[in-house]
């Protein structure tokens, strides 16, 4: 089934022109250049031919000529992907869906919208923020993300603390089918009876078909916000501090711990005025009426004073909340210029286990001799190391990837996963007989299987087993992580 | 089944464990065993759980969704009642299937602590059970239904085969999510036997009113809180029209039933607010409409599923012919989840008029799921159906009367 990346034959550019006009199909070598990787920038795949279609009707005959032609394909929204989840493992068309923007449909009363797949994260919210509402999930690439993207991912984000991941946020789901066919999954309500299509289609990152349109749920814009920035002399006290939180039933909107090498980068790049002797900063968000935040706000204050905070500031204006986040949401550029390269990891652990991974991040550091800068969706144990390398050093490259794979085995150990919003794509496949065991992955062959049987859609990703590589990126890189 | 494989059965359960055509395993490695059994011989099984509010009691086959089919067996789930973990850390913790909320939340509540959004169910309604019935609990607010607690299972399935579902985290993308096969699918997949459940602190206070509304009027109440949108929204919103709301000993034109939970000066300001603002007559006796509430036989009801705009105009537009047909329709909307409760007292629906009701919610965009009537799955849910109980030996699987893509 698998078959090395090659350009178009001269048959198939005219079948697709036909379909989506000359404009719409790219497959000179610039192009497919262009479209060999996403954020998971290690490894790279060369697509046969990408194609931009600028309506359903168009996708899904891209997708049934693909069917009758036996050739594999991927959706792709905005390529920001952190597992290279969009790339066409063993070849393959590209089909992306960032001229499919149309927000269809708002409805205040029913808190929902209807959206094509490729409408940007933050223009949903923008576009809504006049009737008070907002998309809740929020990833920190957010300005360039598509929803099609996060329903695939079950992205997460900061503020998915309280409003949970991208699942219970989205409502139905119009899809094409690996055979072509149109279905819809759930509807415009809370999914109820019947086998639950939808929570299975959200995060399998574009394998069992491609959504076309999607009904997601909105949630009011809180009247009230408090944005605490509570200094740590160390990560551990600031990891304790998180549980002692949630124990005084306080349920922050946000609660991201920055670790020092991490802070020391956003300070250099934003001048936020982030204390850099600083062992640990976690940003506490609380939301709500502004009666619930009478009562939450000192309440926070003393738990971070208790848990050993040396210093608590409240974002005193609304610019500057927003600064804060935007510090805290370019983190990962931040820290790209410190290094030439970095590889940003994604693990979770019980939010008791906090503690205990940040050692283990610390102890993976020194034995690899590697920088690790490090934020952590705290509250829900979502890790997410960077760890620094320059990739013209071999063997920087080795320990830079042995750190990486030391610090996810640990999660596992720690009764966590590999895996919090990043997903498993073609980069953690070999993660899985670690975390499940073979009658689990049986089971997901066999549910793939049945409502994915062309094998085209998105091949080769997820599951482990035998299936081809990318064009490594990094020389001397052995392993998948 | 054999007369050997029974006796098999009876000697690793005790006898008690094993009725006629019954089985009552207590421990995850005694129900495995029970598939097993049933998959070996081929008997057909079906999973039961408490029963939803089934008011005619302990009956087991003759449940509706379940299958008639005299000879099939039943896994009764119910032994399988126990916390098994808790991790107090995590607000997380571990318990069998067969636990029903009632007993989970008591046992909870002394440390403070609840499953959230599973206040309103019938008492004997396991976690099983609602899990497999797709029962988000009439309280539909994003992220409050009981699928968004289940971090992760373990279940057999229909081939007999032990699998794990998600982990002990609150955030896991890794792989395809195994738990949502069983969420809603009515035990066509297979058994639950344990849940990884997330849970939170219990508010502070709460409060509950019962509003005396028409359906016009819910709408305009409805309308006037949610535009422009507002942080604080009660967490339980229902619409019971006059039938339902008399029977249940509400209001006599109807009621909105709220209930909100908060921090205590949050949940006085709403208290007073509400009534100021609507001049409404507080359900001082709150806990007993709410007891009515979800007593509610859900069994025997339409399931409808429209969003809340679309539902009252729906209901505006049908009333009228469905109470002219001579039965008494009783409905509980959730506004917040956007599903109803349709059911007809004193008699059910007939088949003409469920098929009639499924078409106009369908022509509004919506589904229908009744008990007794079904349309084929689709040839993907049969796929799946095919893996997952590779022997036939399961229920099948729920579909709706009618949803959007039918012909
Ligand atoms: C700087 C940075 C920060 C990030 N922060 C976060 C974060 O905080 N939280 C988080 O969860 N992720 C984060 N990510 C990862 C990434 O942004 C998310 O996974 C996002 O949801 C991907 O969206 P996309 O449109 O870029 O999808 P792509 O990368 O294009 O595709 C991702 C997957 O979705 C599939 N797909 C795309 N569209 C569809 C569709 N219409 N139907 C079916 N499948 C489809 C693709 O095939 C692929 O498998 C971050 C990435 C970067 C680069």
């Amino acid at each position: 089934m698998t078959r090395p990346s090659s350009p178009l034959p001269a048959s198939a550019r005219r079948d697709l022109v036909a379909i989506l006009g000359e404009d719409a199909v790219f497959d000179d070598a610039v192009h497919r250049k262009i479209y060999d990787s996403d954020g998971y920038a290690l490894d790279g795949v060369t697509p046969d031919a990408v194609v931009l279609p600028r309506t359903a009707v168009q996708l899904q005959q891209v997708v049934k000529w693909c069917v009758r032609h036996g050739v594999p394909y991927a959706a792709r929204g905005a390529g920001t992907g952190l597992s290279g989840g969009c790339l066409t493992l063993g070849g393959g068309i590209q089909i992306g869906t960032s001229r499919l923007r149309r927000i269809v449909e708002v409805n205040e009363v029913d808190r929902l919208a209807v959206v094509e797949p490729g409408v940007v994260n933050l223009q949903l919210s923008q576009a809504v923020a006049h009737l008070g509402l907002q998309f809740a999930p929020d990833p920190s690439s957010q300005a360039a993300c598509t929803i099609g993207g996060n329903f695939a991912e079950n992205s997460g984000g900061p503020h998915t603390l309280k409003h949970g991941v991208t699942l219970p946020h989205i409502l139905g789901a119009t899809v094409v089918q690996p055979d072509g066919e149109l279905a819809v999954w759930g509807g415009r309500s809370q999914p109820g009876p019947g086998v639950d299509l939808l929570g299975l289609g959200v995060g399998s990152e574009g394998t069992l078909g491609i959504a076309v349109e999607l009904t997601v749920r909105l949630v009011p814009t809180p009247e009230s916000v408090a944005t605490f920035l509570a200094v740590f002399e160390t990560e551990a006290d600031a990891a304790h501090a998180v549980s002692g939180l949630i124990a005084r039933a306080i349920v922050p909107a946000a609660m991201e711990l920055i670790d020092r090498v991490m802070l020391r980068a956003v300070e250099e790049a934003f001048s936020f005025g982030f204390p850099l002797d600083a062992g640990a900063v976690l940003i506490v968000e609380v939301d709500g009426s502004a009666r619930d935040l009478k009562h939450e706000r000192p309440v926070v204050r003393d738990v971070l004073n208790e848990f050993g905070a040396r210093e608590v500031r409240e974002a005193s204006s609304a610019e500057e909340r927003t600064h804060l986040w935007r510090a805290r949401k370019h983190a990962f550029g931040a820290i790209g210029r410190m290094s030439p390269n970095y590889a940003t990891q994604d693990g979770v652990v019980p939010r008791g286990r906090v503690p205990h991974i940040v050692a283990s991040i610390a102890q993976a550091a020194k034995r690899h001799d590697v920088v690790i800068g490090t934020v952590i969706h705290a509250g829900d144990g979502n890790i997410h190391p960077c760890v620094l390398f320059d990739e013209r050093d071999d063997a920087q490259v080795d320990r830079a990837l042995a750190a990486c794979k030391d610090i996810l085995e640990r999660c596992l150990e720690l009764d966590g996963s590999p895996t919090g919003e990043h997903g498993i794509g073609m980069e953690k496949r070999e993660f899985m007989p670690l975390l499940f065991g073979p009658a689990d992955l049986a089971l997901m062959t066999d549910l793939r299987d049945a409502l994915e049987p062309t094998g085209l859609c998105n091949p080769h990703k997820i599951l482990p087993g035998a299936s081809p590589c990318g064009e490594l990126r990094v020389a001397g890189r052995q392993v998948a992580l | 089944m054999t007369i050997d494989a029974r006796e098999g059965l009876v000697a690793h359960l005790g006898l008690a464990a094993v009725g006629e055509r019954v089985v009552r395993p207590k421990h995850r490695e005694s129900s495995r065993l029970c598939v097993e059994t049933f998959v070996e011989t081929r008997t057909p099984w079906w999973p039961r759980g408490g029963g939803g509010g089934d008011k005619e009691g302990d009956r087991t086959a003759t449940k509706p969704l379940a299958p008639s089919d005299p000879d099939r067996w039943c896994l009764d789930m119910r032994g399988l009642d126990s916390i098994l973990d808790y991790w107090p850390d995590d607000l997380v913790c571990r318990v069998g299937a067969g636990i029903t909320f009632d007993n989970l939340q008591t046992t909870l509540a002394r440390r403070g602590l609840r499953l959230r959004g599973s206040s309103l169910r019938p008492r004997d309604t396991t976690l099983g059970g609602a899990y497999a019935r797709g029962d988000a609990g009439l309280r539909g607010a994003p992220g409050d239904s009981l699928r968004d607690q289940v971090l992760g299972l373990v279940a057999v399935a229909g081939g007999g085969e032990v699998v794990k579902a998600g982990a002990r985290v609150v955030k896991n993308v890794a792989g395809y999510d195994l738990a949502r096969l069983f969420h809603g699918s009515h035990g066509a997949f297979g058994v639950v036997l344990d849940f990884v459940l997330r849970l939170e602190a219990i508010p502070g206070a709460s409060h509950c009113v019962a509003l005396p509304t028409n359906f016009d009027a819910a709408l305009d109440l409805l309308s006037k809180w949610r535009r422009p949108a507002r942080s604080f929204d009660p967490a339980v919103q229902l619409w019971l029209n006059a039938t339902a709301s008399r029977a249940l000993g509400g209001p006599e034109q109807g009621a909105l039933f709220l209930m909100a939970e908060g921090w205590p000066e949050s949940i006085d300001a709403w208290r007073e607010a509400t009534a100021r603002a609507q001049g409404v007559t507080l359900a001082n006796e709150a806990a007993q409409a709410w007891n009515a509430v979800r007593d509610l036989d859900a069994n025997h009801a339409l399931w409808i599923q429209l969003p809340a705009s679309r539902l009252v105009r729906w209901w505006g537009d049908n009333q009228g012919w469905i109470s002219g047909r001579g039965s008494q329709p009783n409905l509980v909307a959730d506004l917040l989840a956007g599903s109803a409760r349709l059911w007809s007292t004193p008699s059910p629906f007939d088949g003409e008029l469920v098929a009639e009701v499924a078409r106009t919610v369908r022509e509004a965009g919506g589904w229908v799921w009744s008990p007794t009537a079904a349309s084929s799955p689709s040839p993907a849910l049969i796929r799946l159906k095919r893996a997952l109980d590779p022997h036939g030996l399961l229920p099948p699987i729920p579909t709706p009367v009618l949803g959007p893509t039918d012909g």
